[in-house]
């Protein structure tokens, strides 16, 4: 397989077609491409430098609205010590959403893919009703969902306990993560052109080593999608994991925060602010991790 | 004439591809398992008098006559959503398209700019939404500041807006939280689609004198559709269901103007205990999102494959 | 595994090769549970006895670990577990209706409010356990919160957040007027404070501040939204219509438009940061202000030192206010009942209520005579309103009791939207009090 460099031509779509032109001309092009992304760029990160700034001010400098809040004259490093130790958020809610979140996409991604191939490429009776099925139970919203789904977590509560740990969340996670990794990765599938595959048959490959061999590798950045996205979903559930578990030692990481940080009417704001900076980090190196499979030099390894 | 052995036999009345049951066994027995029940009985809530706790009685589409003919809040809960739901479904499709075609081409800071267009969605939910909340706060919201305090918009003398109290400005500050919070999802999976699309299509179309909108047109836009279509769909589906935004950063005021769906069905079912009325609400549109699945599934399913 | 007394069993356990084979005969009939055992995970069946409440987290930390401290101090004596679990008051409703719907959750809960009638169905009858407490108490005040549906007491009234108005003293002396009295006081002070930049900051938004104070100035005037019965609206009155054009008159020449989007923490914010001049407020405001040391605007003075707290307003028919009642009560499902009684009992004894009152560092306003007049309300001159204004303050629902209806009325926000529709002139005020009739009628029938 191909490995991906980070200045290979191959980045798909326009880059090959500048080859022929002046250089001059690419140049502009490229800067023009990089200009016409700021708006954007801080469109999406504007919030978050309010956040940064937020978490680093003193509790007298959130309250003083006289001044710029878009500066902060020194760090106050205790809006974030206040987390590591008035709260559980580094020793249980981390290590706890850590655990969920990995599972159930491991979960999720795993039978969502071989779901998803079904419904992409094989002809059996029932596969439109089976492609409907998954998806339908995404048109019922959580916030009604959640209280039929408790006399579920309840029943299987009485065999093995499960609820105030975060097993019950391993469970019902994946009911809203297969529908969408099934209903996402079919969408990539679909893009694959169908000779690839025929190509490994008349090689001898069976069904299933074709989808791992040939069609998989294809759809890696569809995979990172699902990946991505199913982690994203399940660390910032929250409803579930409000009303499976109340034990301080066994709450996810957006549920103990909120608890311990709004109180009535009094928000923590620098600790909140802290909070999602540091709740976003695991994703990000996630990320980065993913990203270096995100290019397309695998696809057009397997079509020449 | 085939010999009528049980295989054939199968395969004719099955399909061709039997082994498909085994594809999606694992799904059908988790989804069985955990969620057929669950969801039966939330559409049997929207059709009975179900008040938490206490026992349930049918009585059909009483709750939907209720919520349409008695409530004169839903109807104003109706027009949020779809409002809501259609603008920023559009725009995040328009800007997350264009998007995805600017970061296709870039080389330098790939990595960088790619990760800084997800923060948004992957950020904590709750918590980001609670951000904005200061952002636009009535009194010392950060944008009137800056309009009033930063070059070049304090040339302008423009007044402090009520991001959250104008009933329009309102309505316009949750779909643009929502757009904020939406959009890397468009850009990150139509980037994976483009990224799919091989070069020598272009280098094809090219030679054959294309220009870049008939390449746009005529390639990419065909061959994403599939992708596409689904996460159009599944967007909608998030964002008709949206719950978060709404109920930190305004409650559905102010005067109801920014209830949604799923807020208002909260306060009927969870706060007020009936489920009833809050089923109804949430399943008001039920019907035709399960029509739009069907067409939908059968429209990706027989997609024609493109000729190399 | 719980140990059986049995002779024979003992007997067998002594001897080595019988053990064996019991515990193998054993392990075949419950090969589940073996397997259960082998992951870690304890058989719920042979747990050892827990007993779980379920708050709010309170404003002070400290209060929840003074909760928290009885809580482990009752069960140590009892020989059994104990646990507090701690939601935010936001999310108390969902977890709570996910409890009810499955019937397994906590044994002794916060119930706000309306909520002892919603779920009266689901709580433990705690009458005997009232009398005796408000026996010991000196008597309750408030003799309409904490009952069912049944006329019985489905919780014990734990205590009430007080709605004083927060008043910026140094403002009020700047232009020579006196602390008010009453709401035309306030109505005069806020016409002349805000045009030096200092408004009111009363909510007329989704929040349940606005709910509160709304009640409290329309009860004022001598409106109501039902009557004594519970039952007869009775909101579209000329009392009401007076009230909604003194909050006309009080939103166009005393507030901004700000507060049509408040939540509420906002007014907290907006006296801390020394923009209000007033605000009807539980002592947070206050409390934030000392604990951030938040200065006033411009100045290097500390804001605190000039805001102080008297008794809400006057009206025409009275001085009242509103305010949200926690009760504590217990789950009838749950396999503790007795258990919870008993640490109800230990609970609301003299020395440990006072030891929470305390812990609360005043925000938690008792519901017994005895307890009203504690030393720590004379600690700071801020505090000195609150052993009264118990006597101003109702209920939600009142001149009735709280109701499951009447949490509809609160959830939906009805009256502070009504309040807004005239303060904005969208609605006239007949036009606004017609329209919240119909609409607390169409809910009232319901119930």
């Amino acid at each position: 397989m191909s490995s991906s460099e980070p200045n290979s031509m191959t980045t798909g779509g326009g880059a090959a077609l500048a080859v022929n032109k002046a250089p001059m001309w690419r140049l502009r092009k490229e800067i023009a491409n990089y200009v016409a992304l700021i708006p954007y760029i801080a469109f999406a990160l504007f919030p978050f430098y309010i956040i940064a700034i937020t978490s680093i001010k003193s509790k007298q400098e959130i309250n003083n609205l006289g001044e710029s809040p878009f500066w902060a004259s020194g760090i106050a490093v205790e809006n974030y010590t206040y987390l590591a130790t008035h709260t559980g958020f580094f020793e249980h809610w981390m290590v706890n959403t850590l655990i969920v979140t990995t599972v159930s996409t491991i979960i999720s991604v795993s039978v969502g893919t071989l779901a998803a191939y079904a419904l992409a490429r094989l002809k059996f009776r029932g596969v439109e009703f089976f492609g409907v099925a998954v998806f339908i139970t995404y048109l019922v919203p959580q916030t009604l969902l959640f209280l039929p789904m408790i006399n579920v977590i309840n029943a299987i509560d009485e065999v093995i306990p499960i609820r105030d740990t975060y097993w019950s969340l391993i469970l019902t996670y994946p009911t809203f993560l297969i529908p969408f990794v099934t209903w996402l990765l079919m969408g990539y599938f679909r893009t694959i052109p169908v000779e690839v595959e025929e190509c490994a048959y008349l090689d001898g490959c069976s069904r299933l080593s074709a989808l791992f061999r040939v069609v998989l590798p294809m759809a890696v950045p569809g995979i990172i999608c699902a990946i991505l996205f199913s982690y994203t979903l399940s660390w910032n559930e929250f409803l579930y994991s409000l009303v499976f578990i109340q034990d301080e030692t066994a709450k996810t990481l957006s549920v103990g925060v909120f608890t311990e940080l709004i109180r009535g009417d009094i928000y923590f704001w620098g600790s909140l602010m802290a909070a999602c900076l540091l709740g976003t980090l695991p994703i990000v190196i996630l990320y980065s991790f993913l990203m270096d499979y995100y290019t397309s030099g695998l696809t057009q390894g397997a079509i020449k | 004439m085939p010999p009528l052995t049980l295989r054939s036999r199968l395969r004719r009345s099955i399909g061709p591809d039997i082994d498909g049951y085994f594809f999606v066994l694992p799904t059908v027995v988790i989804m069985v398992c955990l969620i057929v029940y669950p969801f039966g009985l939330a559409v049997w809530y929207s059709l009975s008098n179900a008040f938490i706790g206490e026992e349930t009685k049918f009585i059909g589409l009483d709750n939907f006559r209720y919520i349409l003919f008695e409530d004169d809040i839903f109807l104003l809960t109706i027009r949020n959503t779809l409002l809501f739901a259609v603008i920023s479904v559009v725009v995040k499709v328009v800007l997350g398209l264009l998007c995805a075609m600017l970061l296709l081409r870039i080389v330098r800071f790939r990595r960088f700019l790619r990760g800084a267009m997800l923060l948004p969605f992957v950020a904590p939910t709750a918590l980001t939404t609670l951000a904005w909340w200061l952002i636009l706060d009535p009194t010392y919201s950060h944008i009137n500041w800056m309009l009033q305090h930063v070059w070049p918009f304090s040339l302008f003398d423009l007044g402090p807006y009520l991001w959250l109290g104008n009933p329009t400005l309102a309505l316009s500050s949750v779909i643009f939280v929502n757009i904020w919070r939406g959009l890397p999802f468009f850009i990150i999976t139509i980037l994976a689609g483009l990224v799919a699309i091989p070069d020598n299509l272009y280098e094809a179309a090219e030679i054959d004198g294309a220009t870049t909108m008939q390449k746009f047109w005529r390639i990419t836009l065909p061959l994403l559709r599939p992708v596409l279509a689904v996460i159009i769909l599944f967007s909608t589906i998030f964002t008709l269901a949206d719950f978060n935004i709404v109920y930190v950063l305004t409650r559905g005021g102010p005067m109801n103007e920014t209830h949604l769906f799923a807020t208002y069905s909260f306060t009927y079912g969870i706060l007020n205990h009936e489920i009833g009325l809050g089923a109804a609400i949430a399943l008001f549109l039920f019907p035709i999102l399960i029509l739009t699945v069907i067409l939908l599934l059968r429209l990706v399913r027989r997609d024609s494959e493109y000729e190399l | 595994m719980t140990r059986k007394t049995n002779g024979h069993v003992a007997e067998i356990l002594d001897k080595p090769s019988s053990r064996r084979k019991f515990i193998k005969q054993s392990a075949a009939v419950s090969g589940g549970m073996a397997g259960i055992l082998a992951t870690g995970i304890a058989p719920a069946i042979g747990q050892t006895h827990e007993l779980k409440m379920l708050v709010n987290s309170h404003f002070v930390p400290a209060s929840d670990e003074e909760l928290k401290r009885q809580l482990e101090e009752f069960g140590k004596a009892e020989g059994i577990k104990t646990r507090l679990d701690r939601v935010a008051h936001i999310q108390l409703p969902a977890v709570l209706a996910g409890e009810i719907q499955g019937q397994k959750g906590h044994d002794i809960v916060t119930v706000r409010n309306a909520d002892p009638h919603l779920y009266s169905k689901h709580l433990e009858p705690l009458d005997d356990l009232y009398a005796k407490v408000g026996k010991a108490g000196g008597g309750w005040t408030n003799h309409d919160v904490g009952k069912g549906r049944d006329g019985r007491q489905a919780a014990m009234p734990w205590y009430f957040i007080s709605f004083p108005i927060a008043v910026r003293t140094d403002l009020i002396a700047e232009i020579g007027e006196d602390l008010p009295d009453t709401w035309e006081d306030v109505l005069r002070i806020g016409i002349k404070l805000k045009k030096k930049g200092h408004p009111v900051g009363i909510q007329l938004s989704h929040g349940a501040d606005s709910n509160w104070i709304l009640r409290g100035l329309l009860w004022s005037w001598g409106a109501k939204l039902v009557e004594s019965d519970s039952k007869t609206i009775a909101v579209n009155s000329k009392e009401t219509i007076d009230a909604f054009k003194f909050i006309r008159d009080l939103f166009k020449n005393a507030m901004t438009e700000e507060v049509l989007a408040w939540d509420d923490r906002n007014n907290n914010v907006c006296l801390a940061s020394g923009k209000c001049s007033m605000i009807l407020n539980p002592i947070s405001a206050y409390r934030s202000a000392v604990r951030d040391k938040a200065l006033i605007q411009g100045t290097d003075k500390p804001v605190h030192q000039v805001i102080n707290h008297i008794m809400p307003p006057k009206g025409p028919m009275g001085r009242h206010m509103g305010s949200s009642h926690s009760n504590v009560g217990i789950w009838k499902f749950s396999k503790n009942v007795d258990v919870a009684k008993r640490f109800l009992d230990f609970h609301f004894e003299s020395k440990n209520a006072e030891k929470l009152l305390q812990a609360s560092s005043g925000y938690n306003q008792p519901l017994l005579t005895n307890h009203a007049l504690h030393p720590l309300y004379a600690t700071n001159p801020k505090y000195y309103f609150a052993p009264f204004i118990g006597w101003y303050t109702h209920a939600i629902g009142w001149p009735g009791v709280p109701t499951a209806a009447s949490q509809t009325i609160y959830d939906q926000y009805l009256l502070p939207d009504a309040a807004a529709a005239v303060a904005t002139g969208k609605l006239t005020p007949e036009e606004s009090a017609k329209k919240i009739e119909k609409q607390m009628k169409r809910i009232y029938r319901r119930f």
